[in-house]
């Protein structure tokens, strides 16, 4: 039954812009907010909001069981998680089920299991979804130089029993694989007292290739091409892009191929992302996981799909089947989304929080702006420092390029500290203009270079 | 290495974003006291932690931790909501209740909390109703010492 009024457990850009979707839809919506965030945009948007808890998220925004009531006692139906706090927590969309509330995301066993990585590569496996080329079990150096030169180097050894960099060793050859394997399995025993390895192929200059899918829980998938979120720092995304230029259209067929079985094989209802890393020099893509929700960085497929993908997650949500097949997705143009953080790229990327006293954001055909921010609005501490999220459209990647600078160039923000600066100086790169980049370009390239300049 | 998961990272970056005020703003100290501890933090090393002191220094008021509020001048003390929930109970307008004791109980979802009040009290008013939404920090009962 479609959804009549709903709830939204979020905040920030996401909470007003899953608010405006289900007004399009004529859905009445609920905004949860925490102390902090009692005048947020999206609660006074919003037919009504409810103040879950104090500032502190693990008191309000992440606590299910306060969501959930809060949903329930304001007479929900529905009940949207957006990304991040407890989107990808099964608990989530079990206290709904349990409370007769349609949950906008997939049922609570297929979260569980594509949240868990060793589930999650099984069924992609399963469903004939590439994975890094690996092997488990390495005993001996012996078999350490047999498995690397079938792998192909560089490889990666790392302890089976281990994490957080212990035991990890890169090889780029026969003789350094058995070296490796001494040198990793010794760690390993140290630290785990299990000196067992397995191996990987070490991709020294990936991108993160991801491709933008929609489930309606009844047998129908459809994709809506992908998305290059190369431009990463410490793994955290900044820049997102689509389609990924830098793949050949039979890859890219592949790549769209593997996400939808892998999608279908779970029977999956929602938006929801596949995550590749895309190995360049091999032409080769390989699976990484599922993020079983929406994803910030979802306005660049839309703007080239001209789908609202929050829309068809309430429609979903509410029992409807896709409401598009596969042939009638059309992707035109190139778009681009920078996102806004409140932080300081001068000193370490530094949150960067207080009131914006200044708030002139670009505007003109083919520029979007997601963000809750206005001037005089103030940047709570709490929590994440993004503050909206900057979406160009353009014919071709050049001429999105170009449109991105001039947006940035006219977007005045004062009484912070954003990274709108760095954007401009990583699009002037040359690097990012002939697509040169991976995910540590930024980290060893343009900010190693910045530090040097500074030195 | 250290893993850090995100809650861990959310709380990195607060702290950061305090010290960045607190560098910003000129400030020699910090003390935050809350339901998880209490902390301290001073730009010059070795100045003396006054939280550490006895009643030595003086500490600027702050809420309770219940999410309650004392008027000392009227002598009432309005117990609030600590999160959002239902109320299925409130101590009867006129009861006595004791420093500590139930003044009302909320419901979240199958599970009921019991709202302490923080200072002994007679029940003067209700300021919200059985069945009643309460949201976080919205009063509750009043308690006239």
């Amino acid at each position: 039954m479609a959804i009549k009024r709903l709830f939204i457990a979020n905040r920030g850009e996401i909470a007003l812009r899953i608010v405006r979707a289900a007004q399009a839809l004529n859905i009445e919506t609920v905004v949860a907010v925490s102390d902090a965030d009692r005048d947020s945009a999206a609660a006074r948007l919003a037919d009504r909001s409810v103040v879950l808890g104090p500032a502190q998220a693990a008191k309000s925004y992440l606590d299910p069981r306060l969501v959930v009531h809060a949903a329930k006692a304001s007479g929900c139906d529905g009940l949207h998680p957006g990304y991040g706090f407890l989107s990808e927590r099964a608990i989530l969309p079990t206290l709904c089920a349990q409370q007769g509330i349609a949950f906008v995301g997939p049922a609570p066993d297929v979260i569980d299991s594509l949240g868990d990585k060793i589930q999650a590569r099984a069924m992609a496996r399963a469903a004939g979804v590439p994975l890094v080329p690996g092997c488990d079990g390495v005993a001996t150096a012996a078999d350490a130089r047999r498995e690397g030169d079938r792998i192909g180097y560089p490889v990666l050894l790392k302890a089976a029993a281990g994490g957080g960099g212990r035991g990890m060793v890169i090889a780029n050859n026969g003789d350094e694989a058995e070296a490796g394997f001494h040198r990793a399995s010794a760690e390993a025993v140290a630290a785990f007292g299990d000196g067992t390895l397995f191996m990987e192929r070490f991709v020294p200059e990936a991108r993160h290739v991801e491709v933008q899918l929609m489930g309606d829980g009844k047998g129908g998938v459809v994709h809506l091409g992908e998305r290059d979120c190369s431009v990463q720092r410490r793994y955290q995304k900044l820049i997102e892009e689509a389609p990924c230029v830098a793949m050949p259209d039979h890859l890219r067929k592949q790549l769209h191929a593997s996400a939808c079985a892998l999608a279908a094989s779970v029977n999956y209802r929602n938006a929801g992302t596949c995550e590749f890393l895309f190995d360049v020099k091999r032409q080769e893509f390989y699976f990484i996981e599922v993020n079983a929700r929406i994803q910030v960085e979802h306005p660049v497929s839309e703007m080239i799909s001209g789908f609202d993908l929050v829309q068809e997650q309430l429609r979903i949500a509410g029992g409807a089947p896709l409401s598009v097949t596969q042939d009638q997705v059309r992707l035109s143009g190139h778009a681009i989304e920078c996102r806004i953080n409140a932080e300081d790229t001068a000193r370490d990327f530094m949150p960067s929080p207080g009131r914006i006293t200044r708030w002139a954001p670009p505007a003109g055909e083919g520029i979007r702006l997601d963000s809750h921010m206005s001037e005089g609005a103030m940047i709570p501490p709490y929590y994440d420092s993004m503050i909206g999220k900057l979406i160009v459209h353009a014919p071709t990647r050049d001429a999105a390029i170009d449109k991105l600078d001039a947006a940035l160039a006219d977007f005045r923000v004062e009484g912070i500290a954003t990274t709108i600066g760095l954007h401009r100086e990583i699009i002037a790169h040359p690097d990012f203009r002939a697509n040169r980049i991976h995910t540590r370009w930024l980290e060893q390239v343009l900010l190693a270079d910045r530090k040097g300049a500074a030195a | 290495m250290i893993e850090i998961d995100d809650e861990a990272r959310s709380a990195i970056t607060n702290a950061r974003a305090l010290l960045d005020a607190m560098l910003a703003g000129g400030w020699e100290q910090v003390c935050i006291t809350g339901e998880e501890g209490d902390y301290f933090l001073a730009r010059v090393p070795g100045t003396p932690n006054p939280l550490l002191a006895p009643a030595a220094v003086a500490l600027p008021a702050v809420e309770p931790a219940s999410g309650q509020q004392t008027s000392v001048g009227s002598q009432t003390h309005t117990v609030k909501a600590p999160h959002v929930g239902t109320v299925v109970w409130i101590a009867a307008v006129g009861a006595v209740i004791g420093k500590g004791e139930t003044a009302a109980r909320i419901a979240v979802l199958d599970e009921t909390m019991e709202i302490a009040a923080s200072n002994a009290g007679v029940v003067s008013s209700h300021a919200a109703k059985i069945g009643d939404l309460v949201e976080y920090a919205h009063d509750l009962v009043t308690l006239v010492a």
